[in-house]
């Protein structure tokens, strides 16, 4: 009896428990559900605009000396809707007709933007040891007890009420006002809404600001629960709140915060209980160490696979999208790389090489092999978004597991490392497989989704198991490859060898586009329908690429921890930065293996080259030269970068080829003017 | 600044090792009485020292070194960062880009800084100055800072504790004498050009200081916390948990709840981990984690009413801001540090110009300083005790001869004869010091209060011992 | 009195792809004109600028003596400018009474909105029955009746119809005509673009044809016979 009873208060203490962490999850996911029925847009950005308000607060109300009423109301009030109203106006208003795909790869670029930016505009750097608070004096030392069972601090109760206000508020916002209506409208079809006499120009802004603003709101409320000021904690949130935005089929907000605080208890009742299961069952203990870790993750991948409403639940096409000028068509583009000029890149990449094996010293040529060797993992990019048209997001984990491959094969056994390097790229191509195989049936933002939620899964749960990850990062020392006499610890010796990886790859890529795999793939792309009807199988084409780009992924990230003696997991393949890589591929043009090589390089070198300011210590003949703005903080390369997804928004074929597609563009337009001119004169005055 | 970068997840588990190994150690090297700070010829350092080669070397280690003028100068030619005015020094270390802001480059940087101030006042050594240049590896680029010091030959040696030191081993491995600390342990380990603080420390090996706190605040059920995502916490938790294990039964002690598993930044809060412990009837509890972390935890805890669970906090010594603002929380809470605290008397050591030094420069005196300080003067030991005509080969072999080396009577006597090798935990004697020492300081109204004797704050236990007894308060001060 | 809509030397297109050039046009109040020609001559084009969803390239748009060539969409919604446009009209993913209301409220202010849905579900009491079906679901037929109901409720001062009759059996579309012959009567002007020919010269006035982007005839309905003949290749009845 005693026990039983005991079960029962600890059950509700754990239900207890859970609120807190549910409702910060509950607060993201609503407001993620309000972007996207206001909008449109599926927003990973919110998280950085909740962190930008929560910056602005701590600024203002710790360093300016403002009232915390104040700040928040400037972080929250003013600069949220503002934002929004900036966003809305500056980028997402252009790209109302571009493809979603388009839209999330820009709202990835401002996720990496926007933290990096008001950082530096706000010169934000928290004290040592400082953490965030709340809005609420006291927020976290007084406390209430309603139930007797588990007390609540006042900032966790806050920001429960303002949960269940908000989830109440918006809800009936949209029932019985006629802005949730106007919303709608615009989401589905901008033109027809005008046709109706509304401005879709001023409902979005205002859509904007509103979600925007709850964004802020959510920002401020939730910064209390974090031991640091950090950005990637406001992007972590994220991926747990589309979970629980999932289950609402992301157009949900009852689902949404129902979904949220669900989440919130569940992990603190399987952590409450599970431990005791454990005690009892050692066997439980692999499972406790590995299931709580990966509870968010689980939910999401297994709410888009299994939940059979889900597709469709992103938007109707707009009838009247054929308005706009129609795109530039890109695939010409690919096709137009003449053997010659393709001999040409050749020629100057391998001057490159040359110059720097003979006259480069060691930094440089360590830099210009991580180059080499992040240019094999852009390439897997290349495959999977450039040719097949996914959006992967789980790149980094690919790589890493190439890189573990090493790391356990080749140090730890004793395996030559080359051979390590291949059989880590055939493990990470059969997982990428399985992995292609459960999402064939998903359209590409889930595809996106599911990557992500795998990637976390991967740094969550597998990364630490000892036969992944193990003891890589304190202790790897990870040996270079001998073959015949030639011994590549000489830095050069590897160099060469990693530039012989990189252009065999990069011949694989250009074989397997011109290839059977790569046409079906260009159809699939160019109309899925007509290519179905043709007899191409989605599935089995998007598989193959999948598999190819994980083994490409793998590869580079092999040679990566070659070429640096040791495993940087936190360092070189965490999710965060698998999402820069992407934005930095698709800035120089995903679609050709060039653009991912030049991305490389930009990747690697643009700290040294241009944030060191080092180029204008070339141009003006010496370091002395180089003027005081200089370094820039590294956080430029974030902006730059961020900032330019909304370039490629607006043309996917990339930086490379755009200036190529200009230059057609001008031509056509010259000779559709000449047409204009005959026309005219053949049919003589109109009527 | 919060950075966007990368794992913070990896990281940061990492810098909660950082701070957890700060506590972390099993190497403590000396002979009997752990009173070896018999000046050989201290004041007056000249040339004969250097002369003696190794053998004069290695009692500079253990010496008294007095006002100065330190060794002779003679030219030299093709030495790494030594001109005729200057050596060259470099701090590697991470700056801003440490999202936790915590004081990493800075504060290493101003120890350092402090101690070659003092050098330098009383003539440098062998008629150069120290010069020391602060470089930040932004976090992500450790390994290519290392490329560009070897690649510069601009500098002598490197000192510092950075986030993710990937490119240290590239630095021993091109010769250039390394300094970090306790969190570099397993790189250090078996690097002969590679020196930590107290010795080379090993995580998973049982230790007698862990016992300590927890019998003096009549504690016997003992609660252990860890992140599952960092191989180092959880070797943490693992030594801890040995350490209650082979010597807690005769003291009534037992570590009760083990969770080695917490995911990096509580996202879920700890509540159910606190209840499950306050279930188990914890009254103590060990943390391999980092600072914030500990926070989270000890405002659980008092929610839960077990505020008066005393902690081992992840080392927060000297930062005052951290304990006024927490003193609540904290009060009652210990601090473990391997070096003589500032609380003890400090007539005889060097703690006097340590803390004169720091105080004149403004600078913050916290456990970072004061490693890096110690650092520096291992470093100034070896260029004396290596002669004028040094290059850095010759430094790190009268470094390695040292076989009592206390820092000036700041920490327990050193053996880089054998510490270099790690102990093991099946193995706790060979290459462990003379003697284990640690000191404590106990958190009260915000401030540290040293538990022990002011004249003998150092507690040593004799690692051949295989049972636990009470320590014997010892000094390493010169007499 | 001055024509409800008058395109002057209109030039359009879409980015590189030109539609229009020089078209000169003009609705008077309560005319009716039907626009026809062959596929992709420009008809919808025209529509489109009428309407003030494709902006033109050079040229002007005036509505009721206004100069609206560089006004926004909505605007000329505003101005009584009413477009019922080709394929889909109405919101797949509102309800029918979310469609209505979202056009009656503009027109009639939130207290005209239940007196406004009440007359509309009057006119189609098969509107009314599926007042709260997704309008995505109704068929052609039914979505087309929706988007004229709408239109209905608008009174507007024109009405710019593309393509009502695509994709409709013969027996609904004879009901759209009609009911464009009901706009017609409340004084609505009437801008007609049809491929069926022949309903569409029974119900204008005037006639304008339309040949790669250019006009090649406009006159008057009863004349409309022979050209559109020798167009089209296409009886006139």
């Amino acid at each position: 009896m005693i026990l039983a009873v005991s079960v029962v208060t600890d059950f509700f203490q754990a239900v207890l428990q859970g609120v807190p962490p549910g409702t910060v999850y509950a607060l993201v996911a609503i407001g993620f559900v309000l972007t996207y029925k206001t909008s449109g847009v599926f927003n990973f950005a919110f998280g950085a605009q909740a962190f930008a308000s929560m910056v602005l607060f701590h600024k203002a109300a710790d360093e300016w000396g403002w009232g915390t009423v104040p700040a928040a109301i400037l972080s929250v009030l003013i600069f949220a809707p503002l934002l929004g109203f900036l966003l809305e106006w500056a980028v997402f208003r252009h790209l109302r007709t571009a493809p979603p795909l388009s839209t999330l790869v820009v709202s990835l670029g401002l996720t990496v933007a926007i933290p990096s930016l008001v950082t530096i505009l706000l010169d934000f750097s928290p004290k040592s040891g400082s953490s965030p608070h709340g809005v609420v004096p006291d927020g976290r030392t007084v406390r209430y007890d309603p139930f007797g069972v588990y007390p609540f601090s006042r900032d966790e109760l806050v920001a429960t009420i303002v949960a269940i206000v908000a989830v109440l508020g918006l809800a009936a916002l949209f029932r019985f006002t006629p802005v949730g209506l106007m919303m709608k409208a615009v989401v589905e079809s901008p033109r027809m809404t005008e046709l109706n006499g509304i401005s879709a120009d001023r409902v979005s802004a205002g859509a904007w600001a509103l979600s925007s603003f709850f964004a802020g709101l959510a920002g401020v409320l939730i910064a209390p629960r974090f031991t640091t000021f950090s950005a990637n904690e406001y992007f972590n949130i994220m991926v747990i709140a589309i979970a629980a935005a999932a289950v609402g089929k992301l157009v949900s907000l009852p689902w949404a915060f129902g979904g949220g605080l669900g989440l919130g208890v569940v992990i603190a009742l399987v952590s409450t209980f599970l431990p005791r299961w454990t005690d009892e069952f050692a066997w439980l203990k692999p499972v406790q160490e590995n299931v709580l870790p990966s509870i968010p993750f689980v939910v999401l991948f297994g709410v888009i696979v299994f939940v059979p409403g889900l597709r469709k639940a992103i938007g109707s096409s707009d009838p009247l999208a054929g308005v706009d000028p129609p795109r530039q068509n890109v695939a010409s583009v690919i096709t137009s790389a003449g053997w010659m000029f393709l001999a040409l890149k050749a020629v100057l990449l391998l001057g490159a090489v040359a110059v720097v094996y003979t006259q480069a010293d060691r930094t440089w040529t360590l830099l210009v092999t991580q180059a080499v060797a992040m240019g094999i993992i852009f390439l897997s990019i290349t495959i999977i978004t450039g040719l097949a048209g996914q959006i992967s997001l789980c790149q980094g984990a690919f790589a890493a597991i190439g890189a573990f491959a090493v790391y356990q094969l080749g140090e730890v056994r004793g395996m030559s490392v080359l051979v390590a390097v291949v059989i880590g790229g055939a493990i990470a191509a059969a997982v990428a497989a399985a992995l292609s195989l459960t999402l064939r049936q998903l359209t590409g933002i889930w595809v996106a989704i599911a990557t992500l939620a795998f990637a976390f899964f991967f740094d969550a749960v597998l990364v630490k198991q000892s036969w992944i990850g193990g003891d890589s990062l304190a202790r790897s020392r990870i040996p270079r490859p001998v073959i015949g006499t030639i011994d590549f610890q000489d830095d050069s010796n590897f160099l060469l060898l990693a530039v012989i990886v990189l252009a065999v790859c990069a011949l694989g890529v250009y074989l397997f586009s011109r290839g059977t795999t790569g046409r079906k793939l260009r159809a699939l792309g160019g109309s899925e329908i007509a290519a179905r009807s043709v007899g191409i199988s989605p599935s089995r084409a998007r598989v193959a690429a999948f598999a190819l780009s994980g083994f490409l992924a793998a590869v580079g990230g092999g040679m990566l921890v070659i070429g640096q003696g040791s495993v940087n997991y936190g360092t070189s393949f965490v999710p965060f930065l698998a999402l820069f890589w992407l934005i930095v591929v698709v800035t120089f043009g995903v679609r050709q293996p060039s653009g991912a090589i030049v991305a490389a390089a930009f990747f690697i070198l643009f700290e040294s080259v241009f944030l060191k300011g080092e180029i204008f210590g070339w141009i003006l003949r010496g370091e002395d030269n180089i003027p005081s703005f200089f370094p820039l903080a590294p956080d430029w390369r974030y902006i730059l970068f961020g900032l330019g997804t909304i370039q490629y928004a607006r043309h996917p074929e990339g930086v490379l080829a755009m200036s190529a597609a200009k230059r057609r563009a001008r031509s056509e337009r010259r000779a559709a003017d000449k047409v204009v001119v005959d026309s005219a004169a053949e049919l003589g005055t109109p009527a | 600044m919060p950075a966007i970068r990368s794992g913070r997840s990896t990281v940061f588990r990492l810098l909660a090792l950082l701070a957890a190994m700060a506590m972390l150690f099993s190497a403590c090297g000396n002979s009997d009485d752990g009173d070896d700070a018999s000046p050989t010829t201290a004041a007056t350092d000249n040339g004969d020292e250097g002369d003696e080669g190794a053998a004069g070397g290695a009692e500079i280690g253990s010496a008294v070194i007095g006002e100065g003028p330190h060794g002779e100068f003679e030219s030299i030619e093709g030495v790494p960062g030594v001109t005729d005015e200057e050596i060259h020094v470099a701090l590697l270390s991470t700056g801003d880009a440490n999202p936790i802001g915590y004081c990493l480059l800075q504060c290493q940087a101003d120890g350092i800084q402090a101690y070659f101030d003092w050098r330098n006042a009383q003539g440098g050594i062998h008629g150069r100055q120290l010069v020391l240049d602060v470089i930040d590896d932004e976090f992500a680029n450790n390994q290519l800072r290392a490329a560009e010091i070897i690649d510069g030959g601009e500098h002598f040696a490197v000192i510092g504790s950075p986030i993710m030191g990937t490119g240290f081993i590239d630095l021993t491995d091109a010769g250039v004498p390394v300094f970090a600390s306790a969190v570099q342990s397993d790189m250090a380990n078996g690097v002969n050009n590679m020196y930590t603080p107290v010795g080379t420390v090993c995580i998973t090996c049982p230790a007698k200081r862990n016992i300590w706190p927890v019998k003096d605040s009549g504690a016997s059920k003992v609660g252990i916390l860890g992140f599952g995502i960092a191989q180092a916490s959880k070797d943490c938790v693992a030594g801890q948990k040995a350490s209650f294990d082979k010597w807690g039964g005769p003291q009534g002690i037992e570590a009760v709840y083990v969770n080695d598993d917490l995911p990096y930044g509580l996202p879920n809060g700890v509540g159910p981990e606190v209840s499950a412990m306050k279930r188990a009837g914890v009254d103590f509890i060990m943390t391999c984690l980092d600072q914030n972390s500990v926070k989270t935890i000890e405002e659980e805890l008092s929610r839960q009413d077990m505020g008066d669970v005393p902690l081992v906090l992840p080392n927060a010594y000297g930062d005052e801001e951290y304990l006024t603002q927490n003193a609540e929380l904290l009060e009652g809470d210990y601090i473990g540090l391997m070096y003589r605290p500032l609380e003890a008397n400090q007539a005889g050591t060097d703690l006097e110009a340590l803390v004169e030094q720091m105080s004149a420069a403004g600078s913050a005196i916290n456990d970072w300083a004061i490693i890096s300080w110690i650092n520096a003067d291992q470093l100034f030991r070896g260029l004396l005790a290596a002669g004028p005509q040094f290059d850095q080969q010759k430094v790190v072999d009268s470094i390695n001869s040292f076989t009592a080396t206390t820092s000036g009577g700041l920490t327990h006597a050193i053996d880089w004869t054998r510490q270099h090798n790690a102990i093991t935990p099946d193995d706790l004697v060979t290459n462990a010091p003379a003697q284990e020492c640690f000191a404590y300081v106990q958190v009260q109204d915000g401030k540290a209060v040293l538990m022990g004797d002011a004249d003998k704050p150092h507690f040593c236990w004799d690692p051949a011992d295989e049972d636990w007894k009470e320590p014997v308060p010892t000094s390493f001060a010169a007499e | 009195m001055s024509a409800v809509l008058e395109l002057d030397d209109v030039h359009a297109g879409y980015g590189p792809f030109r539609a229009l050039f020089g078209v000169n046009l003009s609705v008077a109040p309560g005319e009716a004109v039907a626009v026809v020609g062959s596929n992709g001559v420009g008809k919808t084009t025209l529509a489109r600028v009428a309407s003030g969803l494709v902006r033109p390239t050079s040229g002007r748009v005036v509505v009721d003596g206004n100069d609206f060539t560089r006004a926004r969409t909505f605007q000329f919604a505003r101005a009584g400018v009413a477009h019922a446009p080709e394929g889909r009209s109405t919101f797949a993913s509102l309800t029918v009474e979310e469609n209505l209301e979202l056009s009656i409220r503009r027109v009639r202010g939130n207290s005209g909105v239940r007196a406004g849905l009440d007359e509309a579900y009057e006119m189609f009491p098969a509107l009314a029955e599926r007042r709260q079906q997704l309008a995505g679901t109704l068929s052609g037929g039914q979505q087309r009746m929706l988007a004229m109901v709408r239109v209905l409720v608008d009174a507007p001062k024109l009405l710019v119809a593309d393509e009502l009759s695509l994709g409709l059996a013969p027996l609904i579309v004879e009901q759209v005509y009609e009911m464009l012959g009901r706009v017609r009567e409340t004084g609505t002007a009437l801008l007609v673009i049809e491929q069926h020919v022949s309903h569409a010269l029974k119900l204008c006035d005037r006639v304008v044809l339309l040949d790669r982007g250019s006009v090649a005839w406009a006159g008057p309905a009863s004349e409309a016979g022979e050209h559109v003949q020798s167009q089209l290749g296409v009886p006139a009845h």
